[in-house]
């Protein structure tokens, strides 16, 4: 487990590597100018010139990389143009955010789908058939749709959740919630059809396995049949698919923080991508990508938990 | 028993109360005396402003967009600014005298002015500031002429320039770019100013910016008004009613509006038009932004581009229905959109001349563009026309001259980049003919310049004696009359030799809670004397 664990966190080390050289020539390949944003479209030639100097701009582009990296080695992601912090600063502060909404919309996929994914694979019927809909309808929303939708039923027509903003959890739990129900519910109803499906097949694999009709023959209770013995079985495909899922939440809760306009880190990257603010755009997909590495890590780990026939070598 | 007299002075008082008590409301409106004097700066609460856009910077000299010289209006003065009308009024100088050769301005400052750290502001701060525009920053061609900024008192400062230029004062008053005037110390520096930096003398400071989320600004309790005129344009007596002032960034339009429906902010700002009928009924206020943007083209006129031929330019005005591209830009809605040929707008009355392009503008020739077309040797080598998918006005208008000139016979491609990537394009000699923009309000020819002048950065390329003349002449003209006739001129000239395309007067959507008071229509979003 430990020499697995070692080989993966070195593969991560190239990932990581070849991540850093992708994000840094998509962010310069996109054109234009943080001095050009600054100095809006009519700035003449020797104005953007001097302030490309001051960024640092003026370098060729392998000279740039070369320097970032050595800062970023050294566990410096640089200083942001726009947002006037440093850009590990910049990502903790927005990170909470998208945390926080991830999170609970991943709670919220979790309840949907594996609840409507056991029912649907036990009644069959008409249920499976509505539940097999709902949710590939539900897949194909857009989380930018539905976010809007949510945002003018429950915060404008039922004003019952805050339109905008966020609260940090310590600051006051009961407001952070308020606040980040509308997008986690966006983002958590959309992922959670997929989960469903992916729960319901592999439960309508595992209830017509052998083992669990000897459970079932053995007069077992038909909870204890359904959650210890099929659930389980049937989890090892939901686990590949809670690592794409985790991906996809993350991209949502990006969609959902500007429609709700949360400071998050979507956001940031989005407004960093617009302003041409090169030293956080780059970070930002740094940690992104740094992020979904490790969750497929975590996933890849979980399958031993799941099941006892998988071994690390 | 009621005595008689006794009855009568009962009625009389009874009377008194109610006429007394029906007139106040009156007299306690907004923008009466009595209610001026009945407010006073600071006694309301925080005001919630919606923009759309965060500002890209706080550094006043380098701005370069809207949203941030609105934003810093609220913070700094500069030496002289617009009235009502866009007249120069006094402002941090509170008078100024031009020699008889017309080539030195001595500026006199108000007294007892200070900064929003507490230091007086003094001539050598005005100097310090002055020499920090003319070096860096937007503001660099506009002050060219100026020779040396000297302080020679302790409130006097005397501007020498390199010959009469009477669009100086226009230079100094302009809001965007604006000069302000901020501390020696700050003024010393060369690389962006940070958010602890922005010091200026206006009715608010910063006091939090959080670039992507809000900027707030908290009343100047040490603020004296530099004039003793009204509040008027961007001067007069300014007050802060409200103790504090937070512009909340938001991107997503319906946000806004859900928010101000809601009541999280009391201003949203940048709506689209087509939530004019949502409003309908609602207990917000639609605010039609009349002194808006002029919507154009910025053309490459560049030798071996296509748009170096005149006849060629001149072919697409004989082609295009102006009124046409206004009304798809402007949603179908006809309360946002003017067709006029004048660069100014009916409310500058001394520069506005509603008779240019008489003849040319809007009036759709296909036999002139035919000929205008052979003359220019055209053999349907495609213009590329570039726009951006941030400001929807801009992609409609480009989308619809595409449509009508593909029509007329010149063929056109569009390209749709993000705004910073348009702008990247703009900067390269090749690989576009025509830009889609918006030229926000333009207080003075100053601000054409950049935009028509021969070689101007916004018309590269573009060579024209006669406009260099006339520009001359308008650098010269300190006499009313003979401005008026340069001005007039330099506007037919741009319908003759279309170094810029301009399309006609597009007003943006803004609206406003009914709790907002004394709320007036400008050019820009202003929240002084806003109760």
């Amino acid at each position: 487990m430990a020499a697995y664990l070692g080989k993966r966190l070195l593969g991560l080390g190239a990932v990581w590597l070849v991540l850093s050289v992708v994000s840094f020539l998509l962010v310069h390949l996109a054109g234009g100018s943080p001095a050009s944003v600054i100095l809006g479209v009519q700035a003449t030639p020797e104005a953007i010139a001097r302030l490309n100097q001051i960024y640092g701009l003026n370098l060729p582009l392998p000279v740039q990389y070369v320097r970032w990296l050595s800062q970023v080695v050294r566990g410096n992601l640089g200083q942001s143009i726009f947002l006037n912090a440093p850009v590990a600063v910049a990502i903790t502060t927005h990170f909470g955010v998208t945390a926080s909404i991830t999170l609970v919309g991943f709670a919220v996929a979790a309840v949907i789908g594996f609840s409507a994914g056991i029912f649907a694979a036990v009644r069959r019927g008409v249920t499976d058939m509505l539940v097999v809909l709902a949710s590939s309808g539900a897949s194909v929303l857009p989380e930018f749709l539905l976010a809007l939708a949510l945002l003018v039923l429950l915060a404008d027509v039922l004003p019952v959740f805050p339109v905008q903003g966020y609260i940090p959890l310590v600051r006051a739990p009961g407001a952070w919630f308020m606040h980040i129900c509308l997008p986690s519910l966006a983002i958590g109803l959309i992922q959670g059809g997929p989960l469903a499906r992916f729960v319901r097949n592999g439960m309508l694999q595992t209830l017509a396995t052998d083992y669990v009709r000897t459970a079932r023959a053995k007069g077992l209770p038909r909870r204890a049949v359904l959650l210890r013995h099929a659930l389980r079985s049937a989890l090892l495909p939901v686990i590949t698919a809670a690592g794409l899922i985790f991906t996809a939440l993350l991209g949502g809760a990006f969609a959902a923080e500007v429609v709700f306009n949360l400071p998050g880190l979507g956001r940031m990257l989005l407004d960093s991508a617009l302003n041409r603010d090169f030293p956080t755009l780059q970070g930002g997909v740094l940690f992104v990508g740094t992020l979904v590495v490790l969750v497929n890590l975590v996933v890849d780990l979980a399958y031993g938990l799941a099941d006892p026939r998988v071994t690390y070598a | 028993m009621m005595k008689r007299r006794e009855f009568i002075w009962r009625s009389l008082g009874v009377g008194g109360l109610t006429v007394g008590g029906a007139a106040l409301p009156r007299i306690l409106e907004p923008g009466t005396a009595v209610f001026a004097q009945s407010m006073q700066a600071g006694s309301l609460g925080e005001l919630r402003v919606a923009p759309s856009t965060p500002a890209p910077t706080v550094d006043v000299t380098l701005n370069g967009s809207q949203i941030a010289m609105e934003l810093l209006l609220h913070v700094y003065d500069s030496l002289v600014t617009y009235d009502e009308q866009y007249r120069i009024i006094p402002n941090v100088a509170t008078r100024w005298h031009v020699s008889a050769d017309r080539t030195t301005y001595t500026f006199t400052l108000a007294p007892e002015l200070r900064f929003h750290n507490g230091a007086p502001v003094t001539a050598d701060d005005v100097v310090a500031s002055l020499d920090r525009a003319r070096s860096m920053g937007q503001a660099v061609a506009a002050l060219k002429p100026i020779v040396s900024v000297k302080a020679t008192g302790a409130y006097t400062v005397v501007v020498q320039t390199d010959k009469p230029y009477a669009l100086l004062l226009d230079a100094l008053a302009t809001p965007l770019p604006q000069v302000a005037v901020m501390p020696a110390q700050y003024a010393h520096m060369t690389r962006p100013l940070t958010v602890t930096e922005i010091v200026g003398t206006g009715p608010y400071r910063v006091q939090e910016w959080r670039p992507d989320q809000y900027l707030l600004l908290a009343r100047w309790t040490g603020y004296k008004s530099p004039s003793r005129l009204p509040a008027t344009g961007l001067g007069g007596t300014r007050i802060a009613y409200h103790s504090a002032v937070r512009f909340m960034f938001v991107k997503e339009e319906q946000t806004r509006l859900t928010g101000l429906l809601r009541g999280d902010y009391s201003y949203a700002q940048d709506l689209p038009i087509s939530f004019t009928k949502v409003l309908a009924g609602k207990t917000v206020q639609p605010l039609v932004m009349t002194q808006n943007a002029l919507l154009g083209f910025w053309l490459n006129q560049r030798p071996g581009q296509p748009l170096a031929s005149l006849p060629l330019r001149q072919a697409m005005v004989a082609s295009l229905d102006f009124t046409s591209v206004l009304r798809v830009a402007a949603a179908g809605d006809q309360r946002f959109y003017k067709p006029s040929g004048s660069l100014f707008w009916p409310e500058q009355t001394d520069k506005y001349h509603p008779d240019a392009g008489s003849g040319i503008y809007n009036h759709p020739n296909p036999a002139r563009a035919r000929a205008m077309l052979k003359q220019a040797g055209y053999r349907g080598q495609p213009l590329t026309i570039v726009t951006n998918h941030n400001y929807p006005y801009m992609y409609s208008e480009a989308l619809e001259v595409s449509r009508q000139l593909n029509l007329a016979g010149i063929k056109t491609t569009l390209k749709v980049l993000d705004w910073p990537g348009a702008g990247r394009l703009f900067s390269q000699p090749t690989g576009w003919d025509m830009f889609a923009s918006s030229a926000i309000f333009k207080p003075s020819l100053l601000d054409w310049k950049i935009i028509i002048a021969p070689n101007a950065p916004l018309a590269p390329g573009f060579t024209s004696p006669e406009m260099a003349k006339l520009f001359d002449e308008a650098d010269a003209a300190f006499d009313p009359a003979e401005r008026r006739r340069v001005y007039r001129a330099i506007q037919d000239l741009v319908w003759e030799q279309v170094p810029f395309l301009p399309i006609g007067l597009l007003s943006g959507f803004d609206a406003r809670a009914n709790s907002v008071k004394d709320y007036r229509v400008y050019f820009i979003q202003r929240f002084w004397n806003v109760a």
